[in-house]
């Protein structure tokens, strides 16, 4: 074995001398091949670091509906009674009022409906959040009164709607819900603020909704609140930028909630599935950014491809030729060797041999061109470049050189022995 | 040993070198091949060496079916037989011992092997002193006993030689048939075609005439002038 290789190494330096120019030139034919293989390879490895950056810094802001009471749109018509009346003079007064209620323009009349007092409070019990329900102390019957909860075709034209409503006789008051909730915490010793105590379970509730689903990863969710996402969007920016925020106030941006994605190539999916959240006002992510890159990426390695393959065959071609040559050179001591009994692959073994080391010469020359050429085109970068709107950072060759290495010796060695493989078989039938 | 059995030849030009070769050697035969030129000796040297197949017919050798032959096992069978050729056939650039070790390093011999039997078979064909000379130094006659040394340093069955003495004047050519001729008292079995009429007639042995691609004669003993009188 040990002696077949020895013999297989000499013949083949042999070879390589005895064709001389022939080997030179394939040499340089095969290493710019080489090369050229390599500044795709470069290429592609680069764009892989990009994209492994990219997805590093890719979050999502799921951003948190901050006006929850805006979702109750029911306006509520309270009644007065009158203590000393009778049930039945109160009944009276319940249906006189419905039916002016039912004849005002821009109520919906497909929904009106009658609340009793006790109802209007158990209601409100119910919407309280923990913190509330701490504090509560029970309204007492009387205060509130029965009322109609209706709702309007049309809510821009409410304040006049209120106003007509208001004149009919016996109504107390008409008030849009966050206002019956106003009045009801006023009365139930609950803080005002809707907002607050609500909001905190929103958000919570939301937190909770977002970690259940699995492509988040969860050790990444982070509560920002508006303001800080308005601070630090303002620090960037110019005096004259700055003027645009005037009279906004300070939390204009909503609070929201930052997560990263496990799995990037479902980002679509989960960006669907975070928007159909209870409570999310809008979800944003640099997605687009993304595709650019893997659109990018995808196109790189196409072209790489088809020029690999284009190369591979100029090299294969060149080497194939050289050992041909060889092949040439030798043709009577082949045929002495099938004389004397030689098996094909003892007669194939020099020139296999001869055109790896073609290859192997060609790749480490092919190594320390792409070396030479990449680092140059890396400092002439980053000399003139220190205002080039370079979102990425250019891998540093000691990054690669180690891949670089093993493709360009597999290449090369592939390559090599293949080519010689099919002149070996073209010219020697063996 | 070696049986031709309606053995024809049809070259991939269409030319019908053989047509219907029929003949038997037992072990330890020496025989003659003679016929005029492009009778069929050399196409029948090369069917036996499976450089060329037969298209018809059977050759067995050393009962190996060889039409039947694959490609990769016709090395290995190829190493049962020792070949001579008129033009020597030597690597320019090994010296003789080299030359004779070549042979013995291709079919996968122990260096041992090698120096101890090389020294032997160059001291058969009378070549010790000049193990060390290259071909182009070297007489004709001494580069067909290189050759020799070569073909038989694997011990074949059979040496096959092909107008062996071709190259060479009548007095070398006597020299390599008493080599040839020890060879086979040995027990090597010889087949060599040839047109030295005055050897093939001195030392009457069996004769196989072939012409036109047929064997006209098969005679123990023979001579060549048969042929010229048929
Ligand atoms: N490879 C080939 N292709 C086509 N025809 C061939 C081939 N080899 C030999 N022949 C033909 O076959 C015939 C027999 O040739 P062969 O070499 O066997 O003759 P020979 O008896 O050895 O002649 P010589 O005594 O001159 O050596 C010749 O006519 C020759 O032209
Ligand atoms: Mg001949």
């Amino acid at each position: 074995m040990f002696r077949a290789i020895k013999r297989s190494f000499t013949e083949a330096i042999r070879g390589m001398i005895k064709n001389g120019l022939m080997t030179v030139t394939s040499l340089f034919v095969v290493s710019a091949c080489i090369f050229v293989f390599g500044v795709f390879l470069m290429l592609i490895l680069n764009i892989n670091f990009m994209t492994d950056e990219m997805a590093d810094s890719y979050e999502v802001n799921v951003y948190i509906e901050r006006s929850v009471q805006i979702e109750d749109d029911t306006v509520s018509v309270f009644i007065n009674r009158d203590t000393a009346a009778d049930e039945e003079t109160y009944q009276a007064t319940v249906n006189s009022i419905q039916t002016q209620i039912i004849g005002v323009e821009n109520v919906d009349v497909s929904n009106i409906v009658f609340v009793s007092e006790a109802d209007v409070i158990a209601g409100f019990k119910n919407s309280l959040g923990e913190s509330a329900i701490s504090t509560y102390t029970e309204i007492q019957p009387g205060f509130v009164g029965d009322c109609f909860r209706i709702k309007l075709n049309d809510y821009v034209k409410a304040e006049e709607t209120f106003e007509i409503i208001g004149a009919i006789e016996n109504v107390a008051s008409v008030m849009k819900a966050d206002e019956v909730y106003q009045r009801l915490a006023l009365l139930g010793n609950v803080s005002t603020d809707f907002n607050d105590t609500k909001y905190q379970e929103v958000k919570e509730k939301l937190k909770n909704d977002i970690l259940a689903i699995d492509n988040i990863s969860p050790e990444s969710l982070e509560f920002v609140k508006g303001e800080d996402i308005v601070k630090e969007f303002k620090k960037d920016l110019t005096d004259d930028e700055l003027k645009i925020f005037e009279g906004l106030p300070d939390d204009f941006m909503h609070d929201a909630y930052n997560v990263r994605l496990k799995d990037l190539s479902r980002a679509d999916e989960t960006i669907e599935q975070l928007k159909a959240l209870e409570n999310v006002d809008t979800v944003e992510n640099t997605r687009e950014l993304v595709e650019i890159i893997e659109n990018l990426k995808n196109s790189v390695q196409t072209v790489s491809i088809w020029v690999i393959v284009v190369f591979a065959i100029v090299s294969l071609f060149i080497i194939s030729n050289t050992i041909k040559l060889t092949v040439h050179n030798r043709r009577k001591e082949i045929n002495i060797m099938k004389y004397v009994g030689a098996t094909d692959s003892y007669i194939r073994g020099p020139f296999i041999m001869e055109g790896i080391m073609v290859g192997l010469v060609s790749a480490v020359l092919a190594f320390f061109i792409s070396m030479w050429s990449y680092q140059g085109l890396v400092s002439a970068i980053i000399a003139n470049g220190s205002s080039m709107a370079f979102a990425f950072d250019i891998m540093d060759f000691s990054l690669m050189w180690k891949d670089l290495a093993i493709a360009y010796v597999c290449v090369g060695v592939l390559i090599g022995a293949f080519g010689s493989f099919i002149s070996v078989r073209r010219y020697l039938h063996v | 040993m070696i049986t031709f059995e309606n053995v024809s030849k049809i070259y991939d030009n269409g030319y019908g070198a053989l047509k219907g070769v029929s003949f038997h050697i037992d072990k330890g035969e020496f025989v003659f091949l003679v016929g005029s030129s492009a009778a069929g000796k050399s196409t029948i040297i090369k069917l036996m060496m499976k450089e060329e197949s037969a298209t018809g017919g059977n050759i067995v050798i050393n009962d190996i079916d060889v039409n039947a032959l694959k490609h990769r096992e016709i090395p290995y069978f190829r190493r049962t037989l020792g070949v001579v050729f008129q033009d020597f056939r030597l690597l320019p650039n090994k010296n003789v011992q080299e030359n004779v070790a070549y042979a013995m390093e291709i079919v996968g011999a122990s260096n041992k092997e090698i120096r101890k039997n090389v020294p032997v078979v160059l001291s058969q064909v009378g070549l010790s002193s000049k193990a060390k000379m290259y071909p182009n130094q070297l007489s004709g006659g001494e580069q067909q006993r290189v050759a020799i040394a070569r073909a038989i340093v694997n011990n074949p069955v059979v040496l096959v030689a092909d107008e062996p003495t071709g190259n060479l004047d009548p007095e070398t050519a006597l020299e390599i048939m008493t080599i040839m001729e020890e060879i086979n008292k040995r027990g090597t079995t010889v087949v060599m075609a040839t047109h030295a009429e005055r050897i093939v007639n001195d030392m009457k042995k069996r004769v196989i005439v072939v012409e036109h691609g047929i064997i006209t004669r098969d005679e123990n003993e023979g001579g060549y002038g048969y042929v010229q009188s048929n």
